[in-house]
């Protein structure tokens, strides 16, 4: 380490020093471990390449307002012209693909409506090959690069980037990037989701960016490399052209912008989509206090036969006028699972462009200039090469973790907290490829896109949406079961939702729960790509439940043709007989027999807040359109009904009483409440949904926010004076635990309540014996109190 | 103000024989009724629309186009009467529709919930997608307790493999008579492929429920498609009691005032079907307006020999646009009812939040902004002085100059110019610009760049280079901005159809639509195609089309049957619709394949084909026409002379956003401009209900159809 080397933590420090190499002892090179461009990148690219830097100092403002509509519709023009010229069911219903528009040194300008893990990571592969390649290879007019390395950008090498840069007068003007997921890129299995990957070197071969195209021609030898690597060449060199026709759209358009309204009032115009959106931005973190928040996740089993659970931590401090996310605590890469640093920098990405930058049309640029993501090298979320990286069934967990995170920093925002989104939206991987032969005797392979069908996370004040895809693509679709029956040799029994929103103040979407048999084939098997398995992955804010985990289940030797014979539809797998198995998350693929069922849950979105402090109008109309039974009301929300459906207001009074007090009975720990409760005029700080905090002179105590009985001193974490149940993963509801065994580690499940009232303030998963989530920490309660509102970080 | 207007447009001839044709359309602020009689002349009438009886303001209409006849001499003497109708719409957008339910397979009840997932961004504007907080699927057309799984299944290739459960139908339908459900709609997977079991489920459902209207799912919309296919299944049902109340109240009507035969209604398909038809199949009714004016143009085009056209038109919310490629204008599958996709087979009309009512606002970062909230009718533009303080793009172009406030409506409106000074200040002050002029022509300029951008999009996803194409512009608000849009986009060629009349064009529309309707079979062969099979099937599909056009009363001369073949790389998900004429039909299968290919890469790029996983033809189709209007538009003789004295108003002062100046703008009164009239721009044509803007540089020339042929003098080079 360098004598000048800084400490990051040292008061008043950047944020950005935090990505300084010289901290971690690895070279962020892109090679061992991931890029991040390091201070004074900018200026040593300077010497080696031209650069258009000219901008016209002030635009009027309908200038403005027309060319920053037209180079947004010159970004959609370009992911348009991708989905048109692919066609493939990959782009269509997955939307997999993000087009993006950047400044000649890289910086975004806009991001599109498409897949939005891809909204902060082609300005890293516009840097890198600005400071690898400007002197040689050479970047030249009508150069570009393809690239798939997830060490460099990206999130799994099944994505492929185009890199473009816009020359004007023997300059770079600016870049286009797009990305587009193709169908198999090579690697053990097909699909490329390789679950047996131990390294990286099972999986598809990580390719940095390379000169595809050299000043507008195609190089063939080059293309026939790329397409080798692929079960289906034909359709990978379909893709690639769709992307090339893509990056050509939008520098012929960019290029007539310039020629209309000139170079400089142009560069002007994306100067300021940035500036704008970086001040609001801004203005959006000034309503939020500082503070630091947390959650805890895991994933299971890294490879197939593994029996371990792996922690995924995620901290999120807001620092003044910047975001830092940080993923200390989790657990070192292993095993098929991992994910690169420029993964998990993509799969937190959508927690944000949805909640704080969704008023900016994409232009990311902006945010990114605030907000600093902490290496970790080696973790399972920031693994070096050569770990596995490519099977993608860790990262939406990432994001599940980002929403919960950022939800319980709005939490403390009055003006910002109805943007908030809790976990959903498909919170772990739980793919499944087909493949086998088909009804017209030709082998087939293909990946189930109805995985597609998340639900959200509940919001503030609003419940989340069923089957409505989730943060991370927000423009997903599923085919319809004829569009499958068609093509594959599937007969489904059923497709649904699945009811298993998690409940809450706002209950969670619900997912789907489907099933099939084989129809018309010789030989069909399923491969399950998952986690969240053994234990929920979306879980909830300020004391909603999590959402219902995945679940693979496959019955051998059923009787369902007879029970087709008999006139009857099973609508579900139970009603079958037959030898149940229930699917290990990482599993060789299975082969399904001609009397077998396969089914497959996905997971569904959590809830936000306390499930008795749901409207009891809203859980009628729960009962009524079928999303829980009266059973459920009872137990969880406390709500009971007449014989006509209506809800007995004092009967659903004393239940959600008597179902606090039975909490309180329940819990494992449970301090004497203060008895000392806050005055109607004492000011408090909004920290939590249910948790406030009180200042006076130099030190600071939480208190129910419900109840308002003080809990007790702000220098330990509000948890340690609340009431806490500690139990099994059963104890979150029905279905919850049911498949526990396939991991060895105990995990458990702990929920914090007021020990006066009985409010449940959150709920968290850990191992056993793991100490707290320090989920809620304002700066003003647990440092500002005792020295003036100094922060301290990480 | 007065509640009805008449006026003539200069000339129309029609050669069908069959007496005056007859058209009504029924806008959200107008109806308008289009008379085109034998002799060449379109009459046209206007009357209030009136909203909770629609057939009220329609009577208006008909009656001031009739004047000074009765309203009995005009429809005793019509052929044709043809109606382009909004209730279905409203009812939905309303949701004041039937109480309906549904029978579907078991094990899939959730499929009209689940919407393929996408229900809540179906049709969203980018900058919504992102907001989940503000946006969420539609509320359901059928209450969860209503959709009963039946016990039943047919698989891909139409084979029974779980019989159907005739009991549970029957208990079912026991139990929505009951709960007092009007209307079932019955949606079975693969009931495309094989209908036997709704058939069966609908004649149970009808011992039960005798009265109810039934919609089955294989005769509304016979594709694959369990969702689209259920849902156009359920619209249709959810119409259906409705639309048969208010059809046979047209039908009352216009009996009762001497019209003999059964009115005809304009169909999102760009046809006419009966009205007792209609009422079966409601859904089809849903967008028919837009649509009208899309087929005029059609009509309207082929006579000037025009086959690449941009639609646009401009209303008071929103802007319509749509395209005609090689005389035909662009089709799709699917008609999106309240984020509710459904399987109808349409014109293609796209449709953004730009009109004149739309309101011009900053957002958070300073940054001026119009639509897509618009301030409609109600309270309406500030200058109406209806309780609307926030300006309008008509504030904005009256404060420029462009709207006359003395003739607003021929002088029928007060107009509050003031008002629209201050909302525009406002605007002004919040953004830092110096006077409300500059934020009207700011606000002016950027609402005709959104403008343009969609026509390139629609334009381009046709495969089409934009400027290829001669605009159509047309309703009440184009004529302003279509110059500016067209030259924007290099376009040097726009017609304002009927001149100042224009605003009535979808009345026109309703008037020269053919009954037209579509039928399916749904194939899936892949290649390699036997041709043998897919000329057996289009025979039988004319058969079927030649007799149910007979059926709406079209003499058998006039029946014209069109084929085309619904085709799809297998391994690719956009399916096309290939025209299959008499030499492709009796050609070999390679030449069909051709033809897609060729079609494919038109749409797709070059290259993007990828026949190597298969090619496969999904449907077979049978486009009927009932030809009921071949009329002929000729020239209208004698070349005027020049322009009339009385077509010169006053010259008055115009800030042109294009110049950023003003100038001293010469006005046109247009029903006194004639055949062969030429004006220079600047300037400005000016009716009753009409502006059109000639800018500078641009010429106007009243052609012989009484249209207006505006020349932007844009290049197509520096575009």
């Amino acid at each position: 380490m360098s004598e000048q080397l800084m400490d990051p933590a040292r008061e008043g420090a950047s944020p950005w020093e935090l990505v300084d190499e010289r901290h971690y002892g690895h070279k962020f090179d892109g090679l061992d471990f991931s890029y991040i461009p390091q201070s004074g990148w900018r200026e040593r690219v300077g010497d080696t390449v031209d650069l258009h830097t000219e901008a016209a100092e002030d635009i009027d403002l309908v200038t403005y307002q027309v060319v920053r509509h037209g180079l947004w519709n010159i970004n959609e023009e370009h992911g348009t012209t991708v989905r048109k010229v692919s066609g493939s069911p990959i782009a269509h219903y997955a939307n997999d693909l993000q087009p993006a528009l950047l400044t000649e040194d890289g910086e975004y300008v806009y991001g599109g409506p498409f897949i939005q893990v891809m909204s902060a990571t082609a300005d890293l592969y516009v840097r890198w090959v600005l400071e690898n390649y400007a002197e040689d290879p050479g970047i030249e007019d009508g150069d570009v690069f393809l690239a798939d390395d997830p060490w460099v950008a990206g999130y799994h090498q099944q994505d492929h980037f185009v890199i473009h840069p816009v020359f004007w007068e023997g300059k770079i003007f600016s870049w286009v990037v797009g990305t587009l997921h193709h169908g198999d890129s090579g690697g053990t299995m097909p699909g490329s989701f390789c679950v047996d990957a131990k390294t990286v070197f099972f999986e598809p071969l990580p390719m940095p960016p390379f000169k595809i195209v050299e000043r507008g021609k195609v190089r063939p030898d080059l293309e026939r490399l790329f397409v080798r690597r692929s079960r289906v060449p034909d359709m990978v060199r379909l893709d690639l052209k769709s992307q090339l026709a893509g990056v050509h759209v939008a520098k012929e358009r960019i290029l007539k912008l310039i020629r209309r309204y000139g170079p400089d009032v142009v560069k002007a115009s994306m100067r300021k989509i940035v500036d704008q959106a970086e001040d609001a931005f801004v203005e959006k973190l000034q309503q939020i206090p500082d503070g630091r928040w947390a959650t805890r996740n895991y994933t299971e089993c890294a490879l197939v036969g593994d029996r371990n659970a792996y922690r995924m931590s995620l901290q999120l401090q807001k620092r003044g006028d910047y975001l830092i996310f940080s993923s200390d605590g989790t657990e070192p890469a292993y095993g098929s699972h991992n994910m690169t640093y420029s993964a998990w920098k993509c799969f937190i990405m959508p927690a944000l462009n949805c909640t704080l930058a969704n008023d900016q049309l994409y232009a990311m640029g902006g945010m990114l200039r605030r907000v600093v993501f902490k290496p970790n090298p080696g973790a399972l979320v920031n693994a070096l090469h050569p770990s596995a990286v490519g099977t993608a069934v860790a990262h939406n967990t990432v994001t599940s973790q980002a929403a919960s995170v950022v939800s319980r920093m709005l939490c403390a925002s009055e003006t910002l907290k109805p943007n908030l989104n809790a976990a959903g939206g498909v919170s772990c991987g739980c793919w499944e490829g087909v493949g086998g032969v088909n009804q017209w005797g030709a082998p087939f392979a293909t990946m189930s896109l109805d995985v597609m069908a998340g639900a959200l996370g509940a919001m503030y004040g609003q419940d989340g949406g069923s089957t409505s895809g989730g943060l991370w693509n927000p423009t997903s679709s599923i085919p319809n079961i004829e569009a499958t029956e068609q093509t594959y040799p599937q007969l489904f029994l059923y497709r649904r939702e699945n009811l298993g929103g998690g409940a809450g103040h706002y209950r969670g979407g619900d997912a789907i729960v489907e099933a099939w048999i084989r129809h018309d084939s010789e030989a069909i098997s399923t491969s399950p790509t998952g986690s969240g398995v053994a234990q929920p992955t979306s879980l909830g804010v300020a004391g909603g439940l999590p959402g219902n985990s995945t679940r693979f289940r496959h019955l051998l030797g059923s009787n369902v043709h007879e029970v087709f014979e008999r006139g009857e539809m099973p609508d579900d797998i139970e009603q079958l007989d037959g030898e149940m198995y229930l699917t290990e998350p990482k599993e060789e693929p299975r082969e399904i027999g001609p009397d077998d069922v396969w089914e497959l849950k996905i997971p569904s979105g959590s809830g936000f807040g306390d499930p008795l402090e749901r409207d009891p109008a809203a859980v009628a109309r729960d009962v009524e359109n079928e999303r829980c039974t009266a059973d459920f009301a009872r137990e969880v929300y406390g709500v009971l009904f007449d014989g006509e459906g209506a809800v007995e207001e004092q009967a659903t009074a004393d239940q959600r009483e008597a179902v606090r007090a039975r909490r309180l009975e329940r819990c494992t720990t449970r301090p004497e409440a203060s008895g000392r409760v806050l005055g109607a005029d004492e000011e408090t700080v909004q920290m939590a949904e249910y948790v406030v905090g009180v200042l006076s002179g130099d030190s600071a105590e939480y208190a129910c926010g419900r109840c308002r009985q003080v809990l007790g001193d702000a220098d330990v974490l509000y948890k340690e004076h609340s009431a806490i149940l500690e139990a099994g993963l059963d104890a979150i509801g029905p279905g919850f635990g049911d498949n526990v065994d396939s991991i060895d580690d105990e995990l458990v499940w702990r929920e914090f309540y007021c020990p006066g009232c009985g409010v449940r303030f959150e709920a968290e998963l850990a191992r056993k014996g793991e100490e707290f989530v320090r989920d809620y920490e304002l700066v003003e309660l647990t440092d500002g109190a005792r020295n003036g509102g100094a922060s301290s970080s990480s | 103000m007065a509640s009805s207007t008449r006026s003539e447009a200069p000339g129309t001839t029609t050669e069908n024989g069959h007496g005056l044709l007859v058209g009504l359309d029924v806008g959200g602020t107008f109806t308008d009724c289009v008379v085109v009689d034998s002799s060449g002349t379109v009459r046209i009438g206007k009357g209030l629309t009136t909203h909770g009886n629609y057939l009220e303001g329609i009577l208006t209409a008909i009656s001031s186009c009739a004047e000074p006849g009765s309203v009995e001499d005009l429809l005793g003497s019509s052929g044709f009467l043809k109606h382009g109708t909004t209730v279905g719409t409203n009812a939905i957008i309303t949701r004041s529709g039937a109480s309906v339910a549904m029978l579907t397979t078991k094990g899939f009840e959730d499929t009209l919930f689940i919407m393929r997932a996408h229900g809540r961004h179906v049709d969203l504007a980018p900058e919504e997608i992102l907001n989940f907080t503000q946006t969420s699927k539609p509320e359901p057309l059928i209450p969860r307790k209503w959709v009963a799984g039946i016990a039943e299944r047919v698989d891909y290739a139409g084979r029974e493999v779980v019989r159907l459960d005739e009991d549970a139908v029957a208990e079912a339908a026991a139990r929505f008579a009951s709960e007092g459900v009007e209307a079932v709609a019955i949606s079975f997977l693969w009931s495309f492929a094989n209908p036997a079991h709704e058939q069966r489920a609908k004649e149970i459902v009808r011992e039960q429920m005798p009265d109810a209207f039934i919609s089955l799912s294989s005769e509304v919309a016979p594709k694959l498609g369990e969702y689209e296919r259920g849902a156009a299944a359920t619209v249709n049902a959810y119409l259906g009691p409705a639309m048969s109340s208010y059809l046979e109240g047209l039908r009352g009507m216009v009996q009762e005032h001497g019209f003999e035969r059964e009115p005809l209604i304009v169909q999102c398909t760009g046809g006419v079907i009966s009205a007792e038809h209609a009422a079966q199949e409601p859904l089809g009714t849903i967008d028919s307006g837009p649509v009208a004016g899309l087929v005029g143009s059609t009509a309207l085009g082929a006579q000037m020999g025009l086959s690449n056209i941009v639609t646009t038109d401009m209303g008071g919310t929103s802007f319509d646009v749509g395209v005609i490629t090689d005389g035909v204008p662009v089709k799709r599958e699917i008609t999106v009812v309240e984020k509710y996709e459904c399987f109808i087979p349409r014109l293609d009309v796209r449709t953004i939040g730009s009109g004149g009512g739309s309101i011009i606002w900053v957002d958070d970062q300073g940054r001026l902004n119009s639509g897509p909230q618009s301030a409609g009718s109600d309270p309406g533009p500030a200058f109406l002085g209806r309780g609307g303080t926030e300006p309008t793009i008509a504030d904005a172009n009256m404060i420029l100059g462009f709207l006359d406030p003395s003739s607003f409506f021929g002088g029928r409106i007060d107009v509050d110019r003031d008002a629209a000074e201050v909302a525009l200040s406002r605007v002004a002050e919040q953004i830092g610009m110096s006077s409300p002029v500059d934020v009207a022509a700011a606000a002016v300029t950027i609402t005709e760049h959104k403008m343009a951008d969609l026509i390139r999009r629609v334009t381009i996803e046709q495969g089409y280079d934009v400027r290829d194409f001669v605009t159509f512009a047309y309703g009440g608000s184009s004529g302003i901005h279509a110059a500016a849009y067209a030259r924007e986009l290099g376009i040097d060629r726009v017609i304002v159809p009927l001149g100042s009349a224009c605003s009535t064009w979808s009345a026109l529309g309703a008037a020269v639509s053919n009954v037209r309707r579509v039928f399916d079979y749904p194939l899936f062969m892949d290649t390699p195609l036997e041709m043998g099979a897919i000329r057996e099937r289009f025979a039988e599909l004319e058969r079927e089309g030649r007799q149910e056009t007979l059926s709406e009363g079209v003499e058998e001369a006039d029946v014209v049957l069109e084929r085309y073949a619904l085709m799809r790389h297998k391994a690719q998900v956009y399916e096309v619709p290939i025209p299959v004429d008499d030499e492709l039909l009796e050609g070999d299968a390679q030449q069909l394949l051709d033809t897609f290919e060729e079609r494919y890469e038109t749409l797709y790029g070059e290259g993007s084909a990828f026949p190597a996983g298969g090619i496969t033809v999904d449907t077979l189709r049978v486009e009927a026409s009932g030809i009921v209007f071949r009329g002929s538009l000729p020239k209208a003789g004698e070349k005027s002379a020049g322009l009339a004295p009385e077509a010169k108003l006053p010259a008055r002062e115009i800030y042109w956003p294009d110049l950023r100046e003003s100038i001293d703008t010469q006005v046109y009164e247009g029903s006194a401009l004639r055949y062969g009239d030429t004006i220079e721009g600047p300037g400005v044509v000016q009716s009753d209900e009409t502006t059109v803007v000639v800018p500078t540089g641009a010429t106007l020339e009243v052609d012989e159809f009484g249209s207006y042929l505006i020349n932007t003098g844009a290049s197509k080079e520096e575009n």
